[in-house]
Parts: structure tokens; C-alpha cells; sequence
């Protein structure tokens, strides 16, 4: 007898169905078995080709929801039995999960809880706000009357797992179509609960659009889902408290919510008001403030009085949200003044305001100039624009200005310097005496600006006039290369002037030493002998979310245990088990998503993975192997558009697929002689002008005016020598 | 002493050592029982204050009182309560500590449960109250819930962990029958004489009512604490592990050996556990004496009783027995805190062990395993982190930087940096303050915040209590707050802060917290005008129901 059944029940809605039982096939189950009680033919096709694994039960076309699930515990055999719906996911070891968690439970529980995720057709694997029930519970199992707050969970049947006798005794009476009701329910008559406080299920909420419409007399639904359920609870102090909490949050958002005809309404109202007061327990205490009001309200059964107060309340927020509007757009009628008067005031030559990323905070190219300032020019002043959100991750003592406030419009208005690697907003006035330096955040591989006219999935409703009237504004533009120089003369066609000096977010690859490459990786922990790959993709415009594209967890299997994966990408969820916990731990893969500054993760690491960042550029400085994985070159080459073929103009090896990849790392190719040629090739190409004192030129330029023959020369690329890479660092 | 023709219903009997003070109060509290038919026995140990004086003149007052004082002083409770067990005249008993009060219903509501049904005692609720800010909490409230009579302490062993002697109401009889009384010569010998008088009983009622209101003052002085509270004394846990031995060996004689693991688990769960709080306070050579008197103790305990207990406090003793008490004592700081520990170190099939090392004992990776803590897959709201103070430099003002540590041996955390926040909400009203905490090594991250706490908006009528700051830190929308542990000694310093331009002005201490889990404190005292006029008149303003309907007009305005 395997430990859980997955059931999985249901038509294949919007063609889920495929995915969900793809995942179930990718992780074998030990202790598990696969149970398709599928509704329709579509379904029954699609659960056809995962047999012998899975069992299908094939239901006709219009089965419900509950007589599916039943169809398929007939056929069940395991202990435990998880009903997943067909359009919904399991987490990566999620059966497992719960099979292990299961076997620890003996007969007397009947119940086990688990956690959650929610997804959306806008928004991915978004956490539930059940963890702390859950977490408040512990491992230990116990009765409903002693955890009586596990009744605020979610009320699915994907979120608890039952024993599958428990089942069979109260069959049915768990029955029901409604499943709100059958997941209470299933607390209510149960012995003992349990929980395991871990995600392992994926509730996707389809389109309310997309499915049946509701007709009004649906919404006595609700009423009777908690005039069945109460009675369950009569005579147990603790459930009835939170349940009745939950019947009325309910009955009055409903209400409230859901424009309902009158005469509906008026019956809802009625019939709410009287399981309100029937089902109330003793010295049961109304909420506080407004919604106690409401509760009051409906208990006394005053329709006319509930719709007055309703419609107080609505004024009030209407008359408040004028109030608020009102401000608002006086306030930036102020703020426009106050900017339009400060752009008369003169000139401040001690000024300047620094952004990178938008309103990110400090970081890449103008990071490293803001550094040299400091140091050559310790006169001008340096204002960061930083986010009210970023502005906790500013170096203790920076001096910033958050966007939209006064004193942001005035040093916006006054500043001699504005430095960016991307525009400040249009609004921003150029004044003549103002100096503008764009530095870029990348070398482009990628097509910008205008370029982007004939690729509308990446320009994705880009206003290119204005774009033209911001790069109108720019009085310098920062070049990594003659590539780029030439480059952004036909994306971004102004006046401004090429700085041929190099990226200065790249100089700290010349100036680091032995010790800055250590304390690197001590930071992240890599162990000294071990080799650290960064994997950094790019983000794809023609993709919503984030889509995976490497399977780390077999990635890092196969390379063993010497490897240690720096991956740059959203994998990780919160909580949720997967395989690439247990290599978390391990060390063996680091989550470095938001590490900051990338610069430092290319200098722990020995070697980069990455498909069209322009991290490559970057990265080539070091002088270390690059391995481009491609596996979706030509879609990015048509819908994003390039400037030249990565396929043949690439830093050392290209892999399409995962294998190809796994293979070049097995086999050494990645440092091989054919790799470093290419390497040295690309290098020439696109390292042109980053020799470690880029920054220095740029600020002797931009903010002291040296003229360009005043400026050290760049050193040809076989006279610089590149940070040490770990290997030598830590011998 | 005039001693009335008829027999009375109860005996109360009050013991005072050198308690002038509050000994009126208890004995009020027994003169105004709704129950009349009461005598009421001081029992003075022997005071050397004015205690006699004011127990003659209570005697005066009224005729159902009686003074009794000991001709020497013996030093515990029990020699009061048994030489007045020997001269009460009542068929049920009673005990109440000078410093403590019966609610009024007490006598009456006890009484009635023995004349429902005969038991040997009948038990109720006991309300304590804390004297440093009057909060009331009901102690150990899932044991008194409801009205019952237990038949034997076999079918509630949960209930050995009410072992206070005097929240019971005692039949007479019942004691005379086992010649049960107080151990003399040793202290906690309330424990003692509960553990037998719940083995002894073969029926007693428990009564959901309030029958004993205990106030506690867990903070007083050491010097000035009572004998219970004193357990920075070795001597102090010598005596609390001998009278468990004197237990054990009741329970063997008795024949209740089958309770056995019950009572450990109690022991630990309660006895063990206040000591466990105050080790990170203790110096080595305190610790060093506390493990040779504890560890011998804790072999002979039931091993089921250790895997009752939650994980934290499995860690530490089992930290205490091994002899790494450097360890336990970081192990012990934030217990009942959800602190996590600084590192756990995995082994090769993946366990998690607290510390730097795999334990080499079979006990030791029993006890020290913590996957049941989930650190690295427990929800983000919920995950445990560590977060310490290692420095903490005084600024201007009211303001104070902090170098903030935070452990997360779960590795929950991306490396890279975090938005962090320290919250503290005087008055209800929030403060947070942002700051960034940067990767220092696996697991482990630094930061620097600077709290100015003259930027806390504070109410119109100001604010007096204790704050103790969080650290919030956030992962895809959801929040994650932990306590904020401070180096457990730094000298405290006092600010005068003129909020709102000086009509509110408040002084403000940053101190130490002093005992477990030793947070960082803050506290707010209103002085000046704040004082003087504005806490007052509000105060006589804001009656409860003033204060709802504002509140109401405030949400509505929102």
C-alpha cells in the first residue's frame, strides 16, 4: 500500500492538466501513486500518455468536481489520499513531501494541512498568508478544538491531505460541489489534524471571466455552505468562534461586495441576518470599529439602516478620495513651481545628482565615477536619487533624495553634473549650463532605441519621440568600445559627445588583487579549490514571468560535488521544498539574485554561464571562460533583434542545450585553447577601452574639463593584467 | 483572642514573616469573603518588624480572626501553616501568603464544590497579577478551564504542574487521614506536599473560578525576592533538585511510579526551564556548580519526559549535560523566542546539528538535531533568524547606532543585500527605521542602523512603558520580525527628548533588558508638563466608552 494517492480530478481546464502531470512525471514518486479521474476526452487523452505510471478513471464530459474525486479514491490504494484539482500544480517533491510527513502520523489523524501558493494568469507562485496557522500548530498532531484557528486556512481540498478510511467513513458527506464547504468540512469531523508547515500545492485561480457565470440566487450558496457547517460546531466552543468570525467576514463582504439586485439582496440580507443570529456563541465580542458596526447591522436584520450606513461609508471614501486627488494635484502643481522657480536660481557648479537603474540606488557606472569624484574632485557635492524603498539599502551616509519631493526637484533643478546610466524622467528641464552624462548600463548586444522600431515585442509600446527628446538632453555618452560607440550613434542619433574611456563600473577588475578576489568568495562561502560558476540569464521581453531554462538541480548533480553554482535568477520561492533546498544547504548552489555589486560575483567566480546578458562584456575583462547558453537564440534574435551573431562571434563555447552545457563543463571545453582564443578575439573586440582607469578619464573630462590629449591613453589590451583569477588568488 | 461558641465552616489561614505592610490587604481580602462563616488564623512566623501590632489590632477588629505567633522563627512556610493546621477548628482549609488575596467568591464558590460531591480538596483558578505593570493573566488556564472532578491524578498528569498549595480548599479529614503536612526544614515544600496530596487524593474538584489572586513581582530586587525567586543561589537549585528527589522517592513508596515521566517532563517544563533563561546571566563558575548539581539530577530522569519538551530547550540541556556551557548559555538566550541558533552544522545525510560540530554521542544527535525546526523550509513569516547587537555606539541626543548581526543558519536569506528594518512602536504608533544588512559569510549578514529616538512620533498624551525594537525583514511581499538581542550588559543612559517643540517631553533611557532574552530596551517616561498636566486630565477624561466612541470616529476619518 503506497503512503499517498495523488488524485488528480477534473476536466482539463485551459489545458493545465499537461503541465501538472509533465511535473508529477519529472519527480518519480517513491511512496506514492498517480490517480486520473479524467472529465472529458480531452483529458483522458492527455492523462493516455503518462500511463502505465498513472491510473485514469475516464469520466464523461460534464462530471463534476465531486463526482470526479470520488470516481478516483474508489480507485485509490494509498493511505493518505491528496485530491489536486486537473488545473491546478504541485511544487517540484511536493508527493513526496507529503507522503514522508504523512508516515509520520498514526491512525488517529485524519487531517493534514499544508501551505500553499496561488497563481494567477498576471502573477506566479505568489506565498499564502496560511504559514503562521500553520507554523502556531507546530509538528505536533492535535484535536480541532485545540488548534481551532486552522479553520482560517485557505478553504481548498488541495491545501490538506486526508486518510483515505477517514474519507471512506464520511464520504458523503464530504461530497459536495461546493468546495469551500468540503475542505471545512473535512476539519470539522476530523479526529486529529496535523500540518506540515511547507508549500506543496499550487492553487491556480482562473479567470472568474472564464468560467460560468454566477446567477444571483447563487450567493444563498454561501449562507447555506455555513448553515450546514455550523451545526458541526454547536457544542465546540472554539471552531464555533472562528467560524462564525469567518461566516460573518463573509456574509458581509458579499454583501457589500457584490452588486446584487434589490430583491436578492433584500432575501440575502434576511437570510444572512438570521444565521448571524442563530449561530452566534456565547459573549461572542463584535470587532472593533467600522466593521463591528456592520456585523451589529446585520444582526439586528436592519436592511434599510445597513444600506444607509453603506452608503455613508461610500461618501465618506468617495469625499476623501476627492480630498486625497485634490492634494495630490495641488501638490504637484507646488512642486512644478517650486522646480520652475529653482531653474531660474544660478547654476550650483558644486552639485551633482547621481541615479543608476532609475531610482535604484548606487550602483554601476556612476557608482564607480561617484567614487573617483571623491576623490579628484572632493569639492563637488554627490546626491543619489533613490527610491523610498531602496533608500534602505544606501550606504550608511549617503545623501539622497527620494523622487517627488521638494528638495529632489530643486538639486534636480540646480545641479551642474547629472549623471545616469539610464534617462531621468521627462519632466527633467536641460538647462544649457547643466551637464548631462549618460553612462550606459551595458554594452549593447541586444537592439535600443530607435533600432527597437522594427521589434515591437521588446520596444512594447516605447514612445520613441520622447525618447528622442530625452537623448536630446545628453552632453556626454560613456563607450566601452568602438562596437558601442557606433552602436548607440544609430540607436540614439544626437549631439552629444562619445567618452571613448572605457566602462567604469569595470575598472575594479584591474584594481582588485589576490586579497579582493578571497574576500569575495569567503563572502559567499565558496571553499578555496572549488569552482564557482555564475550563471546569469538575461530577462526576456517576450516572456511574462520567469520561466526556468536550466534544470539546476540535475546541473549540479552532474558536474559533482566540486562545483558551486552562483545562480543570478528568481528560482527560488519562499519556503517551497524543492531539490535545490537540500543543494542550498549543501553549498553547492548559492542564490545570488540580488546581490549587490554584481561586480564582486564576477570576481569570486571562474567562470560565467549566461545567454545574452551584457554581463559577458563585462566579465571578458577578467579574462576568465565564458560559456554562452543559448538554448532560445533564434526567437531572441527575431523578436528582440541583435546587433551580431553571439553564434559565431562568441567569448569561448556556446551550448544549445542543457547537455551541451553539462558536457562543455565535463569535458574542460570551457578552458580549453579553442575557448581562449575565442575569448582573446571577443576580448579585443569589446574590451577595447577598459583598462582599470576609466573612470578617472571620465571625471578628469566631464567634471575637472581636462581636454581628451590631457588624459592617460588607454592601455593596449596586452599591457593590462587582469584581477587574479581564484585559482591563483588562493595559491 | 475570643473564641466563638460554634464551629466555623473554614479555616483560613494567613502566614506573615516581617510583611506589616501587606498583611492587611490579605486579610481584607478574607473579611470581605461573601462566605462569612469563616476563622481566619494569622500565623507569624516569628516577624521582627510591626507585624504582631497589626495582627493584634486586625484580631480586634474583628472576632473571627486569631493570632498566632511562633515563638522562634523557622524560616519557611511550612512550620506557620502547621502549627495553625494544629489549632483550626474548621472542617475545610485553606493558605494564603500575606502578600497575595482571595477574590471575594473564593471560600464560597470552593466550599460549594466539596458539598456537591465529597472530595478530598477542590482546586480553582489562580489569577496573578504583575505588580510592575498590573497585567492579569489566569496561571496555567487550560488546566481550570472547566468544572470537573478528577478521580486520581492518573487521568490529568498534566495537572502536577498547578503545584501550589494554597489555591486548594482542603478537607480536614483528608490530611488528618494520610497525616499529611508540610515538609518542615526544606524549601519548596508547597511541591512536595501538592505532589502528595494529588497522589493521596483519590477524588478532587477543579472549579473553573478565580480562587487565588498571586501577586508577582518578577523583577524585584534579588536581595528583597522571596525564597522562590531567588535562583541566582546555587543553594537555591540544590534545594529545588532535592525536594524533587524527595518527590521521586514519595512517587516510588507511594506507588505512583507510572507518573513518573509526567512529573520530569513537569520539572523540566517548568522547574529547569526558569533556570535555562537566566544562564546566559551566570558567570562559568556558577555554571560550572549549577551542571554538577543538575546533570547527576537529570540521568535519572524519564528520557520520554526530554522528547515531550520543545526543541530549543532540548538543545540546551542537553548542551548543559554534555559540559559545553559556553554553549548553552547561547543556545539559552531568546528560548521561547523563536531566535534561531548562530550555525548549524549538517551532516552526510543531511540532519542539521546546533553548533559548529556534528555531536559524537549517540544522546547528543538526538538531542541536538534540529531539523524539526525546519530553519532552511518553514514560511517566510515564520522563519527564525538571529539578530544581535555587537555594538552599540551612544550619538547625539536621544540617538543610538547600532551594528546589528543577523545569523540566518536556514540560509533563507539571498546572498546580497537586504532591505532590513528596525521597528518600534511607542504609544501604538510605529517607527521604522530602514537600513541595509550586507552578506559577511554564509549565513551571516551585518549592518548598521542608526535609531534617533527623538524622530518617535509619540501620542498627544505621551507614552510611559518599555519598547523592545524588532528587526523586520521582508521576502516577496511577506514580513519576517525577530527580537533584537543586545550585548546583556552596557551602561543604561537617560535623555530628556522635547517632543512637539517641548509640550510633550518625555525622558528616554536605552538600557539593558537584564534578564532573558536581553533585548535592547527603551524606555519612555513622561516628565514636565507631560506629567503634570496632560496625563491627568486625559486620564480623567478617557473613560473606556469616551474612548471606544473615539475611536470609532478616528477609523471612520481614516
Amino acid at each position: 500500500m503506497p503512503q499517498l494517492s495523488v488524485i488528480v480530478y477534473g476536466p482539463n481546464a485551459q489545458g493545465h492538466l499537461t503541465e501538472l502531470l509533465d511535473s508529477l512525471e519529472a519527480h518519480p514518486l517513491s511512496d506514492a501513486e498517480v490517480v486520473v479521474a479524467a472529465v472529458g476526452d480531452w483529458a483522458r487523452e492527455t492523462a493516455g500518455g503518462h500511463t502505465p505510471d498513472t491510473v485514469v478513471v475516464p469520466l464523461p464530459d460534464g462530471t463534476t468536481d465531486a463526482a470526479a474525486r470520488a470516481a478516483g479514491a474508489a480507485r485509490a490504494s494509498g493511505r493518505w489520499l491528496h485530491f489536486v484539482h486537473a488545473k491546478d500544480g504541485l511544487p517540484a517533491g511536493a508527493p513526496r513531501l507529503i507522503a514522508e510527513r504523512a508516515a509520520e502520523l498514526d491512525d488517529s489523524v485524519d487531517v493534514l494541512l499544508l501551505d500553499h501558493l496561488t497563481t494567477t494568469w498576471q502573477s506566479a507562485a505568489r506565498p499564502s498568508r496560511d504559514g503562521r496557522f500553520l507554523a502556531a500548530v507546530g509538528r505536533a498532531d492535535r484535536p480541532l478544538d485545540e488548534a481551532a484557528d486552522l479553520l482560517r486556512l485557505t478553504p481548498l481540498l488541495g491545501n490538506r491531505a486526508l486518510r483515505r478510511e477517514f474519507w471512506v467513513a464520511h464520504e458523503e458527506r464530504l461530497t459536495t460541489d461546493d468546495e469551500p464547504r468540503a475542505a471545512h468540512a473535512a476539519l470539522l469531523y476530523a479526529d486529529r489534524v496535523a500540518c506540515l508547515n511547507q508549500v506543496a500545492y499550487e492553487n491556480r485561480e482562473l479567470r472568474p471571466e472564464s468560467l460560468p457565470p454566477l446567477a444571483p440566487e447563487d450567493r444563498f450558496g454561501l449562507i447555506e455552505r455555513y448553515e450546514s457547517l455550523m451545526p458541526l460546531a454547536r457544542d465546540r466552543r472554539a471552531p464555533r468562534v472562528v467560524l462564525y468570525d469567518l461566516m460573518m467576514r463573509d456574509l458581509v463582504r458579499t454583501f457589500a461586495g457584490e452588486n446584487l439586485p434589490d430583491e436578492v439582496a433584500r432575501e440575502f440580507f434576511r437570510r444572512a441576518s438570521l444565521a448571524a443570529v442563530r449561530w452566534r456563541p456565547e459573549r461572542y465580542e463584535h470587532p472593533a470599529g467600522v466593521e463591528g458596526v456592520r456585523h451589529a447591522l446585520l444582526e439586528e436584520g436592519a436592511y434599510t439602516r445597513y444600506r444607509a450606513f453603506q452608503a455613508a461609508n461610500r461618501a465618506r471614501r468617495a469625499a476623501r478620495k476627492a480630498v486625497r486627488t485634490h492634494k495630490r494635484r495641488l501638490a504637484a502643481k507646488l512642486r512644478d513651481q517650486q522646480y520652475r522657480r529653482a531653474l531660474t536660481r544660478p547654476v550650483d557648479p558644486g552639485l551633482a545628482v547621481f541615479a543608476a537603474y532609475w531610482e535604484r540606488g548606487v550602483a554601476c557606472n556612476p557608482a564607480a565615477i561617484a567614487a573617483r569624484l571623491a576623490e579628484l574632485a572632493p569639492h563637488i557635492h554627490p546626491v543619489w536619487v533613490v527610491s523610498k524603498d531602496n533608500t534602505a539599502l544606501l550606504p550608511p551616509g549617503t545623501d539622497h533624495v527620494v523622487p517627488g519631493t521638494r528638495r529632489y526637484w530643486e538639486v534636480l533643478a540646480t545641479a551642474k553634473y547629472l549623471v545616469n546610466n539610464v534617462n531621468f524622467p521627462n519632466a527633467v528641464v536641460k538647462r544649457p549650463d547643466a551637464i548631462h552624462l549618460q553612462t550606459h548600463h551595458g554594452t549593447p548586444l541586444k537592439r535600443m532605441g530607435l533600432d527597437q522600431m522594427e521589434h515591437p515585442a521588446a520596444a512594447k509600446g516605447l514612445d520613441f519621440a520622447a525618447l528622442l527628446a530625452r537623448i536630446d538632453r545628453w552632453d556626454y555618452s560613456v563607450s566601452a568600445n568602438s562596437h558601442s560607440t557606433r552602436m548607440w550613434e544609430r540607436a540614439y542619433p544626437a549631439r552629444y559627445t562619445s567618452l571613448d574611456h572605457g566602462y567604469p563600473r569595470n575598472d575594479v577588475f584591474y584594481t582588485s588583487g589576490a586579497d579582493a578576489v578571497r574576500a569575495a568568495r569567503a563572502r559567499l562561502g565558496i571553499a578555496p579549490g572549488k569552482t564557482a560558476i555564475l550563471y546569469a540569464p538575461t530577462h526576456r521581453d517576450y516572456e511574462a514571468g520567469f520561466t526556468p531554462r536550466l534544470d539546476l538541480a540535475e546541473l549540479a548533480d552532474r558536474l559533482g560535488e566540486d562545483t558551486v553554482l552562483l545562480v543570478r535568477a528568481h528560482y527560488f520561492y519562499g519556503g517551497a521544498t524543492s531539490p535545490l533546498t537540500g543543494l542550498r544547504r549543501s553549498g553547492r548552489l548559492i542564490d545570488v539574485s540580488s546581490y549587490d555589486p554584481v561586480e564582486e560575483l564576477c570576481l569570486a567566480a571562474d567562470a560565467l554561464v549566461t545567454d545574452y546578458s551584457s554581463i559577458m562584456f563585462d566579465y571578458a575583462n577578467l579574462d576568465r571562460p565564458i560559456v554562452v547558453y543559448a538554448d532560445d537564440w533564434e526567437t531572441y534574435r527575431t523578436t528582440r533583434g541583435v546587433y551580431f551573431d553571439l553564434m559565431t562571434d562568441h567569448p569561448g563555447q556556446v551550448a544549445r542545450t542543457q547537455e551541451e552545457l553539462t558536457e562543455i563543463f565535463r569535458s574542460g571545453a570551457w578552458r580549453d585553447d579553442n575557448a581562449a582564443k575565442a575569448r582573446a578575439a571577443f576580448r579585443r573586440r569589446f574590451c577595447e577601452y577598459d583598462d582599470g582607469r576609466a573612470a578617472e578619464r571620465v571625471v578628469r573630462r566631464v567634471f575637472l574639463g581636462e581636454p581628451e590629449e590631457a588624459l592617460p591613453p588607454v592601455l593596449p589590451i596586452e599591457d593590462r593584467t587582469p584581477a587574479p583569477t581564484p585559482e591563483e588568488a588562493t595559491a | 483572642m475570643t473564641t466563638p461558641a460554634t464551629t466555623p465552616d473554614v479555616t483560613v489561614t494567613v502566614i506573615v514573616y516581617n510583611d506589616a505592610a501587606r498583611l492587611p490587604r490579605a486579610v481584607a481580602s478574607l473579611r470581605a469573603q461573601t462566605h462569612a462563616d469563616i476563622e481566619i488564623i494569622i500565623s507569624d512566623d516569628h516577624s521582627t518588624d510591626d507585624t504582631p501590632e497589626v495582627a493584634r489590632r486586625l484580631a480586634a477588629e474583628d472576632p473571627r480572626v486569631r493570632y498566632l505567633r511562633l515563638p522562634e522563627n523557622s524560616g519557611g512556610c511550612s512550620a506557620p501553616r502547621n502549627r495553625a493546621i494544629e489549632i483550626a477548628r474548621a472542617p475545610y482549609l485553606m493558605f494564603l501568603d500575606s502578600d497575595d488575596e482571595l477574590p471575594p467568591g473564593a471560600v464560597e464558590s470552593l466550599l460549594a464544590a466539596h458539598r456537591e460531591r465529597e472530595v478530598d480538596f477542590t482546586m480553582g483558578a489562580v489569577r496573578r497579577v504583575r505588580v510592575d505593570n498590573g497585567r492579569r493573566t489566569t496561571w496555567m488556564p487550560h488546566l481550570v478551564a472547566e468544572r470537573r472532578t478528577v478521580e486520581g491524578i492518573e487521568a490529568d498528569p498534566r495537572l502536577l504542574f498547578e503545584h501550589l498549595s494554597t489555591s486548594k480548599m482542603y478537607a480536614r479529614s483528608f490530611l488528618d487521614r494520610h497525616g499529611l503536612r508540610f515538609p518542615e526544614g526544606i524549601h519548596y515544600e508547597d511541591q512536595l506536599f501538592s505532589a502528595q496530596a494529588y497522589c493521596l487524593a483519590k477524588a478532587f474538584t477543579i472549579i473553573p473560578d478565580p480562587v487565588y489572586v498571586w501577586y508577582i513581582d518578577p523583577f524585584a530586587a534579588a536581595a528583597s525576592a522571596s525564597i522562590s525567586n531567588q535562583r541566582h543561589k546555587v543553594t537555591n537549585v540544590r534545594d529545588r533538585v532535592h525536594v524533587q528527589r524527595l518527590i521521586d522517592d514519595f512517587l516510588v513508596e507511594s506507588g505512583h511510579a507510572g507518573l513518573r515521566e509526567d512529573k520530569d517532563f513537569k520539572f523540566l517544563k517548568h522547574d529547569f526551564r526558569m533556570y535555562a533563561g537566566d544562564l546566559p546571566y551566570r558567570d562559568e563558575e556558577w555554571l560550572a556548580a549549577f551542571a554538577d548539581i543538575m546533570n547527576p539530577y537529570l540521568d535519572t530522569l524519564a528520557p520520554g519526559a526530554f522528547a515531550r519538551l520543545p526543541r530549543p530547550e532540548r538543545v540546551v540541556l542537553e548542551l548543559l549535560r554534555s559540559g559545553r556551557l559556553a554553549d548553552a548559555r547561547f543556545a539559552a538566550r531568546g528560548l521561547g523566542q523563536d531566535v534561531a541558533p548562530r550555525q548549524v552544522t549538517t551532516d552526510a545525510a543531511g540532519a542539521p546539528y546546533w553548533g559548529d560540530s556534528v555531536p559524537d554521542t549517540e544522546r547528543g544527535r538526538r538531542e541536538l538535531d534540529v531539523s524539526d525546526l525546519e530553519l532552511d523550509t518553514r514560511p517566510f513569516p515564520t522563519a527564525q533568524f538571529r539578530h544581535e547587537i555587537t555594538e552599540l555606539v551612544r550619538g547625539s541626543g536621544a540617538s543610538v547606532t547600532l551594528a546589528v548581526r543577523t545569523y540566518d543558519p536556514g540560509l533563507r536569506l539571498p546572498v546580497g543585500p537586504q532591505r532590513a528594518g528596525l521597528i518600534v512602536s511607542p504609544g501604538g504608533r510605529r517607527m521604522t527605521v530602514p537600513f541595509r544588512l550586507d552578506p559577511v559569510s554564509p549565513g551571516v549578514f551585518e549592518g548598521t542602523v542608526r535609531l534617533d529616538l527623538a524622530a518617535a512620533r509619540l501620542p498627544l498624551q505621551g507614552f510611559q512603558g518599555i519598547r523592545h525594537p524588532l528587526v523586520r525583514l521582508n521576502q516577496q511581499g511577506l514580513w519576517n520580525s525577530g527580537v533584537l538581542l543586545a550585548p546583556l550588559d552596557f551602561p543604561p543612559a537617560t535623555t530628556r527628548v522635547e517632543y512637539r517643540s517641548g509640550t510633550t517631553p518625555h525622558s528616554v533611557t536605552v538600557e539593558p533588558e537584564g534578564r532573558n532574552p536581553g533585548r535592547l530596551q527603551l524606555r519612555w517616561e513622561p516628565v514636565g508638563v507631560t506629567a503634570a498636566v496632560i496625563r491627568p486630565v486625559l486620564h480623567k477624561v478617557a473613560r473606556p466608552r469616551v474612548r471606544k466612541a473615539a475611536k470609532l470616529v478616528a477609523s471612520f476619518l481614516k
